[in-house]
């Protein structure tokens, strides 16, 4: 009935896709052990491009084309290179603006290949090659502790994890190059201040639901572990973070992708110990797991399942859902739809 | 003899199948089940699909599959047994698509409203005219990242020289991406080119060349480049999906994106009515939405992928019939997006989803009405021309706790004109009928034929300039097979339920005022109308276009919780 992870996993596998946007080379080989930094693959591509077009600049007859043509495709040239030549009492050139190649000559047209531009896509995490998509790049897999978020603007960074309890000017200086956690909602104003002050990366409670325009001026990973508005972190996941406060962490802030069950993630590496099971264990029982509520009016807050009543609610609303009951923090008990609510640990 | 035939439905959340035979002598839905799909890396949706049929295998004593994905098709098609199964897919990203024409009206725009039909995204478009420079090009394509790129202009024997320059930097593209990553290419244009491109463009089954889309000056034809889009479709999610290229092996398989097979439905029905009026689909699924139009044998249709963005922000609050703030809609739509099953619980909430869905709606036939000069649409004043039946599906109108919830999504969405019908798709089974009907056409046939679908209402629309209050209509209905009628006022603004009764149409005499259109084919013009029993029954929106709403917003929200209780069965 429940196909929910939970969100906080103290051995979760990491699978971090690093892919160049066009394809290339991959210059890596799988089971290839990466550093942040490293070079997964890269796409070597022409600087530009020129096409001449020999017949109409040089108003000639299709027959006159092959002896004006002073180069084959595939040819290397230096800048300066005569590429086409027009005999005559004033003869006329096409020489190479730049070093390059002939890379194809059709239809009375010569194409060169002018420069050279390198696009590489870097791992941001370390970890093993687990996987290699030909042409575009690998998927980097690393095993650790990992709290989910609810949604990231798709960048990620690496730096010590830093709590700050109040963004001002003393607070602001401790920042540059760490990840900084802020409780509540954060807002724009605050967001940029940390920017500003060189943190690599944010990790907020949750993000005004009315900024999204703003939240695009933020060019450093950010992610939001309950989504939007406003409320405060659960104790849970509070004291994972006061765990790792100090501790270099990665922030995967990638978009989530509810579809495909990717979300974004506080990610500390290190293995536990454990042995991998060669089989998947059984789904423990959702009864007794700590949850977290989505929607109004517990949204952000957490509770524990008590009960899960076999027929189908109708809701205040209306909608017909297999509910879960829900004991909260200040001991009432609620009904909440299955589907409105996260596992916060397994 | 028996043929049974299976159909599967493979969307983001849900997977779902159905079985039909024709062991009576005409086709019947024999059972369907639903199962979610799997969101494990690794676990693909074979899992979803094998979980559906180990279902349908339970509910019926029948063996439909060897091994997970593996059917028993029977090829004698003299034995009685399965004889094909029908896989339609709406899953994954949008593809990425490059549109390059010779022209902005000839080429560019029909080559938009080919492409929206489906799930894509257009990344970048190359105007031939506007963009001369061949290298300028050849810097665009190899800078844009994309998934198919069509190629379309001139009529055929027309002017040459720029398409011939653009097919040689395909050709240059193909050899820079390599065969792993070569993109689909589709060429439906001059046709004079057509061997010429397949010459110089080598990328083998990644080279579609499809008739051309103007084959002469002044007259659009979309369908051979439809069918060459569908292969690149098919093609790009089997490299996406390898799940899919494993089922498309099997002898005696069809596979189809969903949002093709469902219009398949829809223009079989427009085809085969004698009404006149075009047929409108309307599928909204928790993270996208499709809407279909068949009208004279044209058929338009337009796919979105949800978005939160301030104008929808915006509306939701102003169409919502609860009092609610601007930074708590944000909040549930940003948050809906992160959480696609997440189920409305208060009735602020409820509102709020109502308001969304209805929304989607109108954006969906907002930009069709902008993709295409046939379809008139305004969100405030609707639709223009007459479409019957209107047909509603997919996981959000599915979900919704009752037909009237359903109805004001679709009626406040569309704001149809004249005389309709709302049709409810229950079972989901529009794709799965397009699917199979390259099988056998009568199964499509029959099974529509038997009442699959669910009435929601017969609605008559008012289309008055009189002020709110006034009387805009009044209708003479036929109780107790004629003996006796009842006479019914409908006022300008008002929102009317007539019920009708299990196994029994209404007839009913509709005798507007003189300047009133109730679509019988001029103002003040009435008529009889039989209308057929359904959840609602008959319903009759005098609520004007746009709507006579109090300027207030509470008086606006108490008018929206009016209408909805009117419908009150």
């Amino acid at each position: 009935m429940m196909t929910k992870k939970a969100l906080i996993q103290t051995d979760h596998l990491l699978s971090l896709p690093v892919e160049l946007p066009v394809p290339g080379q991959v210059r890596v080989h799988l089971g290839q052990s990466v550093e942040p930094g490293d070079v997964i693959a890269e796409a070597i591509l022409p600087a530009r491009f020129q096409v001449f077009d020999v017949i109409n600049q040089f108003r000639i007859k299709d027959n006159e084309l092959d002896s004006c043509i002073k180069r084959l495709a595939g040819e290397q040239v230096q800048r300066g290179d005569v590429v086409a030549k027009k005999p005559g009492l004033i003869s006329r050139l096409f020489r190479a603006p730049d070093d390059g190649k002939v890379v194809a000559i059709r239809d009375g047209r010569l194409t060169l290949a002018l420069g050279e531009r390198t696009i590489q896509a870097m791992t941001p995490i370390a970890g093993t090659v687990g996987e290699v998509n030909p042409g575009l790049g690998a998927v980097i897999v690393s095993r650790g502790l990992s709290l989910q978020g609810g949604w990231g603007n798709g960048l990620t960074a690496i730096g010590k994890l830093l709590i700050l309890n109040k963004v001002n000017e003393v607070s602001l200086a401790e920042t540059k190059e760490a990840i900084v956690f802020l409780d509540g909602m954060a807002s724009v104003a605050d967001l940029i201040a940390l920017q500003n002050a060189g943190a690599a990366g944010i990790l907020a409670t949750a993000l005004d639901p009315l900024s999204l325009a703003g939240l695009k001026e933020i060019k450093l990973a950010l992610m939001s572990l309950v989504g939007f508005g406003d409320t405060l972190l659960d104790s849970l996941s509070r004291a994972v973070i006061e765990e790792l406060q100090g501790s270099q962490v990665y922030l995967v802030a990638r978009t989530a992708d509810p579809y495909a069950n990717l979300r974004p993630e506080l990610f500390q590496p290190g293995e536990n110990g454990q042995t991998v099971e060669l089989f998947p264990e059984p789904e423990p029982s959702l009864i007794g797991r700590t949850v977290r509520l989505l929607g109004q009016p517990y949204f952000g807050t957490i509770g524990k399942i008590v009960g899960i009543p076999p027929e189908i609610d109708r809701l205040a609303s209306g909608m017909e859902s297999h509910v879960t009951m829900v004991e909260r923090e200040d001991e009432t008990v609620i009904r909440v739809p299955l589907e409105n609510l996260e596992i916060l640990t397994t | 003899m028996t043929s049974r035939y299976l159909s599967i439905d493979i969307s983001s959340r849900l997977t779902r199948a159905w079985l039909f035979d024709n062991k009576s002598g005409s086709y019947r839905l024999i059972e369907h089940v639903q199962a979610p799909v799997q969101k494990d890396p690794g676990q693909g949706f074979t899992a979803a699909i094998d979980q559906v049929t180990r279902q349908l295998e339970a509910k019926t004593g029948l063996n439909l599959s060897s091994r997970p994905g593996r059917f028993q098709i029977e090829t004698d098609q003299h034995a009685s047994d399965l004889k094909g199964v029908g896989v339609t897919f709406a899953i994954g990203k949008p593809i990425r698509v490059v549109l390059v024409g010779l022209s902005e009206k000839f080429s560019l725009e029909p080559l938009r409203r080919l492409v929206r039909f489906f799930n894509t995204e257009i990344v970048l478009e190359i105007n031939l005219q506007n963009e001369p420079n061949v290298s300028a090009q050849l810097e665009k394509l190899t800078n844009t990242a994309f998934d198919l790129l069509i190629l379309a202009g001139g009529i055929n024997n027309g002017p040459e020289k720029a398409l011939r320059a653009m097919i040689s930097n395909l050709r240059l593209l193909v050899q820079l991406r390599g065969a792993a990553n070569r993109p689909q290419i589709v060429y439906a244009g001059n046709q004079t080119l057509a061997d010429y491109v397949k010459m110089e463009v080598d990328a083998g089954d990644d080279l579609h060349i499809a008739g051309n889309i103007q084959p002469e000056s002044g007259r659009e034809d979309l369908s051979y480049a439809s069918k060459a889009l569908l292969n690149a479709i098919g093609r790009l999610r089997s490299k996406q999906f390898p799940e899919l290229e494993q089922l498309s092996q099997q002898p005696g398989m069809n596979l189809l994106p969903a949002e093709f097979a469902r219009a398949r439905i829809g223009q079989w029905l427009e085809q085969t009515q004698t009404n006149g009026k075009g047929v409108l689909q309307i599928h909204l699924e928790a993270g996208s939405g499709h809407a279909i139009a068949i009208q004279d044998g044209k058929r338009m249709g337009i796919w979105q992928n949800s978005c939160v963005d301030d104008e929808i922000i915006t509306q939701v609050q102003a169409q919502s019939d609860q009092p609610v703030d601007r930074a708590t809609v944000a909040a549930y739509l940003h948050n809906r997006e992160l959480h696609p099953g997440f189920v409305p619980a208060t009735i602020e909430e409820m509102s709020m989803e109502l308001a969304w869905d209805c929304l989607r709606v109108q954006r969906l036939l907002r930009e069709m009405a902008s993709l295409y000069e046939d379809f008139s649409y305004d969100p405030n004043l609707g639709l223009v021309d007459n479409f019957e039946p209107v047909l509603l599906s997919g996981e959000s109108f599915e979900r919704l706790p009752t037909v009237r919830h359903s109805f004001m999504v679709a009626q406040n969405g569309i704001l149809p004109h004249g005389i309709t019908t709302l049709v409810g798709d229950d079972r989901q089974l529009v794709a799965a009928l397009g699917a199979l009907a390259d099988f056998d056409p009568l199964l499509a046939a029959q099974i529509v034929d038997s009442d699959v679908f669910t009435g929601l209402a017969t609605v008559v629309n008012v289309d008055s300039p009189l002020d709110a209050g006034s009387r805009v209509l009044e209708l003479e209905v036929d109780v107790d097979y004629g003996e006796r009628r009842e006479h019914y006022q409908v006022y300008q603004a008002e929102l009317k339920r007539i019920e009708t009764v299990p196994g029994q149409s209404l007839r009913v005499y509709l005798a507007p005022e003189a300047d009133s259109d109730v679509g019988m084919g001029m103002r003040g013009l009435g008529g009889w109308l039989n209308a057929s029993p359904s959840s609602l029954g008959l319903v009759v929106d005098a609520r004007g276009r746009p709507y006579f709403l109090p300027v207030d917003d509470p008086g606006a929200q108490t008018a929206r919780r009016e209408w909805m209780w009117n419908l009150q069965t």
